[in-house]
């Protein structure tokens, strides 16, 4: 083992749980096609408005500009659902005894740990779609800034309510501030 | 001298009427901000005789604003305040009635807020913080500045109750007792730690960060030196070819001139902002922790309290090197999503005294032998070099190749070098350390900026890899804390992994309570 961290050697971290050694549990994969849906959805709604209000104000007559704008912009999305269905089965997330974690991205590989007792809140969400499929999104608040807190989707209800109920638990236990 | 009572902030009152007029101008300035879309159209969206679909929407976002405006004047109507023994009330509502009950243990932070049109009337803004990271922040708009200082006096004062009772709860296990402060003690003798007069005021002004005011100024620099050209009455630029010896010189006097204009205006503008923020900057040391005040036109007043500093960051520059200061940014937990200049105490021209006060204060177990000292990996500037520096040459040269000027000629050649050396510069500079309770970053390419902060008040951790950093190992750290981050960039992932169980660890085995 390399070299400690720190100056005083009597710290010694080898004894503590390590990040690295937990086992990560993957998103349901019905979660995937739910996400997807929502970006496409969203992805097509634009250019028709941007089609309505181009074509009854008539604010860029070139024909061949409009559909190169859209023609962008469709490739844009192509390649974000090409990077989200190849991503998907890296995100995935962890629930040790005194904290949660989160991982995802698959050209930003980003891991969040979050100590219980740095909970404010967590929420449930679920949008129309994601109850169709019965999944949840479980997002868990600090008091760091958005940057600092963590969403969990892709979960099933049942599997998203027993996690808050564990972190509401956890967190009282823990007296948090 | 008597101020007003404490019975008279028992019962139920309006704010001052100068808050109607702040409604108003504040509802308009939003309204201008989200509606200018709509309000576009509306005068410009006309054709001919047509009566076009923006014209009508124009025409809602009246009516709509109309509406709101009444609305406005009917809340000031409708808007009550009152304290009592514990909490502080507000009633309001026109059509939803709310009946707000806050109590003086959740707020964390009593803030006035001055602006010209509060200063004109001799009134305050008075702003609460609350606990809580889902964005409350209470604000009364305009109230006598004698009435807000009672009120504040009066929760400060209700709030150092309530810690002594909890204290010697948690001391005795038992209700013990407690020493109430008479009211006539509210007013403790804060010890001033720094002062700016107008010399002081100088030297910060002068050693601020240009580069961002130049920034903003740069394109303006062109503009400027067409102006000046008018006011002597010849082309400076005409004046020069003629009288230059040869193409290069004058290029070169070109340059000079316009360099020369770029940093007259810079150096006003800066100096402009540093007398309207820290006109009268004063900083002190109070009972709970800090107080500052300052301003020329808006009179800031800012309460740090000692518990609630989640990091503190110290830098200076060249030039402030030159006199010995640094800016102390004091990071304090802001209460909801929203970054508020508030929550930052930004203190310039201070000196090494001023800082030390400070980290001994907040951060009292703190010692500068428990740092270990470490350096990000090299690939930081190859990697950036790549994306700042080759890429844009790249372009350039296209550019030299396509125009065969002299000025894309010089800028392809002096552009990349000047990348790699602030890139090197950049990384080598940056050192991260780490002690048995504190991790503490230093960066900067010419100047330095130090933060630390404690592992008890660290929130979340994050690590980053891009693919180039999967391959070698590496990774972008990040510590979030409740008044900001501390981001180390390029960290060998053993080393990363290690810091991050430590700090997991302690935070999660901490009773200390982080704000």
């Amino acid at each position: 083992m390399s070299e400690s961290i720190f100056s005083n050697e009597q710290v010694r971290v080898d004894n503590l749980p390590h990040v690295e050694d937990v086992e990560w549990i993957p998103l349901n994969r019905k979660y995937l096609p739910v996400s997807l849906f929502g970006t496409w959805v969203f992805a097509l709604v634009v250019p028709s408005l941007f089609l309505f209000v181009n074509w009854t104000n008539d604010i860029i007559k070139v024909p061949w500009l409009v559909w190169g704008i859209i023609g962008a912009w469709f490739v844009i999305f192509i390649f974000v659902s090409i990077v989200s269905l190849l991503g998907f089965k890296h995100k995935s997330y962890a629930v040790r005894e005194h904290d949660i974690m989160y991982k995802s991205g698959l050209i930003f590989r980003t891991v969040t740990v979050l100590p219980f007792n740095r909970i404010q809140h967590s929420e449930i969400n679920s949008g129309p779609i994601e109850r169709r499929f019965d999944l949840s999104t479980l997002s868990v608040f600090t008091a760091g800034g958005a940057q600092s807190d963590l969403s969990i989707p892709g979960l099933l209800s049942n599997d998203a309510e027993r996690m808050k109920e564990y972190l509401t638990e956890k967190t009282v236990k823990h007296g948090e501030r | 001298m008597e101020s007003a009572s404490v019975e008279s902030l028992f019962e139920e009152k309006r704010q001052s009427p100068v808050a109607i007029f702040l409604f108003i101008a504040s509802f308009l300035r939003r309204f201008i901000r989200g509606a200018w879309a709509l309000l576009f159209f509306f005068f410009f969206g006309r054709r001919d005789g047509e009566t076009s679909i923006s014209a009508f929407l124009g025409f809602i976002a009246m009516i709509a604003a109309g509406l709101a405006l009444v609305m406005s004047v009917l809340r000031y109507f409708r808007y009550y305040y009152s304290v009592d023994e514990d909490s502080l009330n507000i009633r309001e509502g026109v059509l939803s009635k709310k009946n707000l009950n806050l109590p003086f243990d959740r707020i964390q932070n009593i803030n006035f807020e001055q602006k010209i049109v509060h200063r004109f009337f001799n009134v305050v803004a008075l702003q609460i913080d609350t606990a809580g990271s889902v964005g409350n922040e209470l604000r009364i708009d305009a109230l006598p500045r004698e009435e807000a200082e009672a009120i504040r006096d009066y929760i400060l004062a209700k709030k150092r109750e309530i810690i002594a009772e909890q204290r010697t709860e948690t001391e005795e296990g038992e209700e013990g007792e407690v020493k109430a402060l008479p009211e006539e003690e509210v007013f403790e003798q804060d010890e001033l730690l720094l002062h700016l007069n107008p010399f002081d005021l100088l030297k910060v002004g002068i050693s601020q960060n240009h580069i961002r005011t130049a920034a903003i100024i740069f394109g303006f620099a062109f503009t400027f030196t067409d102006n000046i050209t008018e006011l002597f009455g010849f082309d400076i630029y005409d004046y020069i070819e003629e009288n230059a010896e040869g193409i290069a010189a004058g290029f070169l006097m070109k340059f000079i001139v316009f360099v020369g204009v770029t940093l007259v205006a810079v150096l006003g503008l800066s100096m402009f902002r540093t007398v309207l923020q820290y006109f009268n900057l004063s900083f002190y040391k109070s009972r709970d922790g800090f107080r500052l005040t300052s301003g020329l036109i808006t009179k800031q007043e800012v309460a740090l309290r000692k518990e609630k500093v989640q990091i503190i960051a110290w830098s200076n520059n060249p030039i402030r090197k030159l006199f010995g200061i640094y800016t102390l940014m004091i990071k304090q937990a802001s209460a909801g999503v929203v970054a508020n200049r508030r929550q930052a105490a930004n203190i310039p021209g201070c000196y090494d005294e001023q800082i030390k006060e400070v980290l001994s204060s907040c951060f009292p177990d703190m010692t500068d032998d428990e740092f270990k000292e470490h350096d990000i990996h090299r690939s930081l500037m190859i990697r950036r070099f790549i994306y700042l520096g080759i890429l844009p040459t790249i372009a350039l040269v296209g550019l030299f190749l396509l125009t065969y000027s002299i000025q894309t000629g010089v800028a392809m050649v002096v552009y990349p070098m000047l990348v790699f050396f602030l890139l090197y510069r950049y990384q080598r500079n940056f050192k991260w350390y780490v002690g048995q309770e504190y991790i503490k970053t230093e960066r900067g390419i010419f100047g330095r900026t130090y933060s630390v902060a404690p592992y008890y008040k660290v929130q979340t951790v994050e690590i980053v890899q891009t693919p180039f950093q999967r391959k070698r190992d590496l990774g972008n750290v990040t510590i979030y804390t409740a008044g900001g981050s501390l981001s180390i960039p390029y960290m060998e992932m053993d080393k990363a992994r290690e810091l991050r169980d430590y700090i997991l660890y302690r935070v999660e085995t901490s009773k200390r309570s982080w704000m």
